[in-house]
């Protein structure tokens, strides 16, 4: 029999002179083998083509990857081998985006309106001419001491780019800072915050052995999509993992799944309070969920042991039964019984849950039940649960702030509309700035975001964009022409990602931070300019100081050079050959939670621990002291330690809001403002008045698109373009339905008309509309209708010639209210009741 | 119909044709980079100064630009603001404009940078000309490639002035290769669409003139060539000796 480790031996003893042949081979010096793949060759000359390592930005995954150029010109996108997070994968919306670089209908110059707003009509101006006149805004409202009316709203600025732009607005004195996360995933993190603390959570499908999933279409769309989905895949074909999907549709996430649960929009909640019903009834709790109800507060007293804690759950879940919940769900409670006790007994098992579960009314709700799910089956933070999340730390040069930086009160939403809105309520901004009684902006700075079309009451969005009462100064920073831009008195023309630097910090599904860059393929094409590198410009003309670098590629180098471990690899040099940067030795992050604190901390000079919350933090003043951690503005910074029961702990440390060091399901914060303290059943309330013949409207996202931000890609429209309606047969029958007919699709807020696609993969009752479609004015692919100069723009494009569809689509938003979760501010994007008809 | 001055017949004795196909070459040299000024950028103050200047209306009027009242009357900053608009609104965008750039207009792909962007550059460069460090735009924009014409019969035209028709028929072969290669076979659409669209006389007029003159050139470059061979003792050197192209450099 032969035995590997025996024969290696031989090896070693081999090793003499005497018994190695002479050398055929001449090796020079050994140095460096040539990386494997990542390798590319024109098939015309046969010419090896300029690999730069880069990464992603076609979705917020922004995975690591690698471009091809030839004479200059970017020809290939792929994926990058040496990635821990994608390991070697990326999506078709990753390989399209070279549409993106050389894209016609690209913005290559600074341009001006000279007509009336959305007319159409501009002027190209200098760069100076921009920046001069941006600048002279900016500076006319410092010097009136209004900064705050410089509003900048992003969509998407990450890592280094948030740094050095939103760094810039901050320098210069303005607080006035939005984003676009409430429209997104705002909500989970927001529930997250108040019970685990940080936000975002990683489903280590590597090492579990069940997949409970709610709401989530993460093998076709994902904000960690590729990282995440290509591990799912490879769990259910090397190890047979199953999973169980709970969703209103038949996703190609269902169709993988061993079964597929439909659920009544926005009931998910229901079925998860179940769950924990059984669970806690059953005794499924024992064991790991007892070891973890340590860390667990479900009760007011932080002092309450586990049996009382396990009291306090069964009691506040009692009627909470499988019967009630199929009542309210659809969903037999049989099948919520057996899946419970599958997902407390196959261990480790994972639950997953986004915007299926939480872009609702309740979902705020919804996803603290999922965290108190995990919690009493002990499947958290550790390997093949749900997990926190690991990004990369770098260590960013610093952008000095403003003493001061006034915000006006516009991003949070009206007084009461959201409790707890930690990721802003960005669908209210418009609507807050028509209102004006926060204030309104005197320029109003848009940054990879298309507010019109990416929110809600799509009407109302235009005629406030239109508007230059409310708004007197629109920036639209955008490569290109689109359904926001169109309304902009001036248009900077940004870079697509692909002539960008960034330094990147996306969680990574191994547990092992990953720290990866970003760098341009190609020069930026014409005029445009990377707005991280135009900020640096302004700086200089309003007399900010922006710290050490110079412009973006410096910050990135600085960053690179000066963060442990990348720094040790080669800094800068190093990351610009190879794009990725892990510790080899680094161990997967797991259980933060239960690290004993010693005394030398929690004792330390300042620290005092706060007897009704059990927290040990550092107030900033005596006054706070008294005041107690929980009632003192942004306490949690001052976080140190939790006191539990068993001891001083770590414990899930807050990062946003003034929560305990506990996992924390009965949350103080909630009781204060009115909300049930534990996870409670929320009805939706326009659910609850629904007509008979009244429908659940329900929106989702396509493989080969984001939102808002793809449709310009011609490799991408072609394979997606038009979004018909699904709704099921039996829906359909009862109001005269056939397949392919146009359907009128009407709500309080506004009608579209679409065509309907007849399924049996959407359940009765509701109908469902994708994102992405029905563009009016983002480039020839996207919209069709021309942008309004000349009407002529396609005529020497021949790929347009060959668009073989005339169907764009349509866009739900123009019929879904922007609506916010009462307590995180989360856009209602599943909530909207409407009435189908054959048109 | 645009009417460009008749070349020099080899009837001529060899100097006094050369004289004036020397003159001729410079004359299509300065018309190339006329044009090309006129569609780089919008119209500067000074270039319209120059164009309204009393005797310019003459000689545009019977070049065949014969440009509307609005042009001669309206006062200097709102014709230059009209035209800028329009230059705007028909070469930049935002959205949709008449992409001034070769590979936009002729390729499958019709995106910026296509496979014409870089036959274009590799184009001009083989003939030792380089891009301006300074030049923003795209190698194949239309202004380039007009400039490259102007660079190409310049040469041709010292060529001439020197009396060496060699070097002079290698620069004819380069025009006509370019113009049959890349600005031929995308100018003729591009500026009907110009005339199509255009609000204003001046770039109606301007895409008008420029696809007559091109294709004249056409037939002019042949003519020019047969005489140069006629009087070179030498046959011309092939496409990859450039040694008779002066360094130059373009945009």
């Amino acid at each position: 029999m032969f035995n590997r480790r025996n024969f290696l031996k031989l090896g070693a003893a081999s090793a003499t002179t005497v018994l190695t042949p002479s050398l055929a081979l001449n090796v020079h010096a050994a140095t460096d083998l040539p990386i494997r793949g990542n390798r590319d060759f024109s098939p015309v000359t046969g010419k090896e083509r300029k690999m730069i390592p880069s990464a992603c930005w076609q979705c917020v995954t922004r995975c690591s990857n690698v471009g091809y150029v030839e004479d200059g010109r970017l020809v290939k996108i792929e994926p990058n081998i040496n990635s821990i997070r994608t390991e070697g994968t990326l999506c078709a919306k990753g390989q399209a985006a070279i549409n993106h670089t050389y894209d016609p209908d690209r913005i290559l110059y600074p341009m001006r309106r000279v007509g009336e707003r959305g007319e159409g009509k501009w002027k190209r101006i200098t760069w100076d001419e921009a920046l001069d006149e941006v600048a002279t805004r900016m500076k006319k409202n410092r010097d009136a001491g209004t900064p705050e009316k410089v509003v900048y709203h992003y969509g998407r600025a990450k890592a280094s780019h948030s740094k050095t732009i939103g760094g810039f607005f901050k320098a210069y004195g303005t607080g006035s800072i939005g984003n676009h996360t409430s429209i997104c995933e705002g909500g989970k993190w927001s529930a997250q915050e108040l019970t685990w603390g940080g936000h975002y959570d990683n489903w280590d499908f590597d090492n579990t052995k069940f997949v409970l999933n709610f709401g989530s279409n993460f093998l076709e769309t994902h904000t960690n999509h590729i990282p995440v989905a290509h591990r799912m895949l490879w769990a259910m074909a090397e190890r047979g993992v199953e999973m169980v999907t709970f969703d209103v549709r038949h996703t190609n996430t269902a169709a993988k799944s061993r079964e597929w649960v439909p659920v009544t929009p926005g009931t998910d909640l229901a079925v998860i309070l179940a769950m924990i019903n059984v669970v806690m009834n059953e005794g499924l709790y024992k064991g790991d969920g007892e070891e973890f109800l340590q860390y667990t507060r479900v009760t007011e007293d932080v002092g309450a042991s586990v049996p009382e804690k396990v009291a306090a759950i069964k009691l506040h879940m009692k009627g909470y039964t499988p019967a009630w919940a199929e009542k309210i769900s659809g969903v037999p409670a049989k099948q919520i019984t057996a899946l419970a006790r599958e997902f407390a007994t196959k261990k480790p098992a994972v639950l997953v849950s986004y915007r299926g579960l939480i872009a609702h009314y309740n979902g705020n709700e919804g996803e603290r039940a999922a965290q108190l799910l995990c919690a009493v089956t002990g499947q958290m933070d550790k390997p093949g649960t749900r997990m926190k999340a690991v990004g990369a730390g770098w260590t960013f040069p610093k952008v000095p702030t403003a003493k001061k930086h006034p915000k006006l009160d516009i991003f949070d939403g009206f007084p009461g509309q959201a409790a707890f809105p930690t990721h802003h309520v960005s669908h209210q901004v418009l609507k807050m700035i028509k209102d004006g009684r926060n204030g309104r902006p005197d320029m109003y700075i848009t940054y990879c975001y298309t507010p019109a079309y990416a929110n809600g009451d799509v009407q109302e969005n235009i005629d406030i964009l239109k508007d230059e009462t409310l708004i007197p100064f629109y920036v639209s920073v955008d490569p290109f022409y689109g359904d926001s831009t169109m309304y902009a008195d001036l248009i900077l023309p940004d870079t697509p990602f692909t002539e960008r630097w960034t330094a990147e910090d996306m969680v990574s599904p191994s547990q092992v931070a990953e720290f990866y860059i970003r760098q341009p393929f190609t020069k930026p094409m014409g005029e445009s300019r990377d707005f991280s590198d135009v900020v640096f410009d302004l700086a200089k003309r309003l007399d900010i100081d922006m710290g050490e670098a110079t412009s973006h590629e410096d910050f990135v180098r600085m960053t690179c050079d000066r963060t442990p471990g990348v720094k040790e690899a080669g800094g800068f040099e190093y990351m610009k050959k190879v794009g990725v940067w892990h510790d080899e030795n680094a161990k997967p992050q797991q259980q933060v939670y239960n690290r004993p604190v010693p005394e030398s901390v929690y004792k330390a000079e300042g620290v005092v621990l706060d007897k009704a919350s059990g927290v040990y933090w550092k107030p900033k003043k005596a006054a706070d002291a008294k005041k107690g951690y929980v009632a003192t503005k942004k306490a949690y910074k001052g976080y140190v330690a939790q006191q539990m029961p068993h001891g001083v702990f770590s414990g899930f440390a807050p990062d946003a809001v003034n929560k305990s060091g506990f996992l924390e399901l009965w949350s103080p914060l909630l009781k204060a403002k009115g909300f049930d303290p534990m996870p409670t059943w929320m009805a939706i309330p326009e659910h609850q008045e629904m007509a008979k013949d009244d429908l659940y409207l329900t929106t989702y996202k396509y493989a080969t698109h984001s939102h808002s931000r793809t449709m310009n890609c011609k490799f991408l429209a072609e394979l997606y373009h038009t979004n018909p309606a699904w709704i099921n047969p039996a829906t359909a029958k009862e109001r005269g339905i056939y397949d392919g007919d146009r359907i009128k699709v009407k709500s309080a807020t506004g009608e579209f008309v679409t065509k309907a696609q007849l399924t049996e993969a959407i359940m009765p009752g509701v109908v469902a509309v994708s994102h992405h479609c029905g563009h009016w004015a983002y480039g020839r692919y996207a919209s069709d209708r021309r942008a309004p100069n000349t009407g002529s723009d396609n005529r020497g494009d021949r790929d347009y010639k060959l668009k073989w569809w005339t169907d764009n689509g349509v866009h739900p938003n123009w019929a879904i209210a922007n609506s916010p979760d009462p307590i995180n501010g989360q856009q209602r994007w599943m909530d909207t009741v409407v009435k189908v008809t054959r048109v | 119909m645009f009417e460009f001055a008749s070349d020099a017949q080899p009837t001529d004795t060899q100097s006094s044709a050369c004289a004036q196909l020397s003159g001729t070459a410079m004359q299509v040299s300065y018309l190339y980079a006329f044009l090309a000024g006129l569609y780089r950028a919008e119209l500067s103050q000074s270039q319209l100064r120059a164009l309204r200047a009393p005797e310019m209306r003459v000689i545009l009027t019977a070049a065949g630009i014969s440009l509307d009242s609005d042009f001669w009357t309206k006062p200097e900053s709102q014709i230059l603001e009209d035209l800028a608009v329009e230059y705007t609104a028909l070469f930049l965008g935002p959205g949709g404009h008449i992409s001034p750039h070769e590979s936009v207009q002729i390729e499958q792909q019709g995106s910026y940078w296509g496979d014409a962007t870089t036959a274009v550059r590799a184009f001009i460069t083989a003939t030792g000309i380089e891009y301006s460090a300074s030049y923003q735009g795209i190698p194949d924009h239309i202004s380039v490639e007009l400039e490259f014409l102007a660079e190409l019969s310049k040469i041709e035209g010292i060529a001439w002035q020197r009396g060496d028709s060699g070097s002079a028929a290698n620069s004819l072969e380069y025009q006509g290769d370019f113009i049959d290669e890349h600005l031929g076979q995308w100018l003729e659409k591009f500026c009907a669409q110009v005339v199509e669209t255009a609000e204003l006389s001046f770039y109606r007029d301007l895409a008008q003139v420029t696809t007559e003159f091109v294709t004249s050139e056409i037939e002019a470059i042949k003519d020019r060539l047969k005489v140069a061979k006629t009087l070179s003792d030498r046959i011309a050197p092939d496409r990859n000796a450039t040694d008779c192209v002066a360094q130059d450099r373009i945009a």
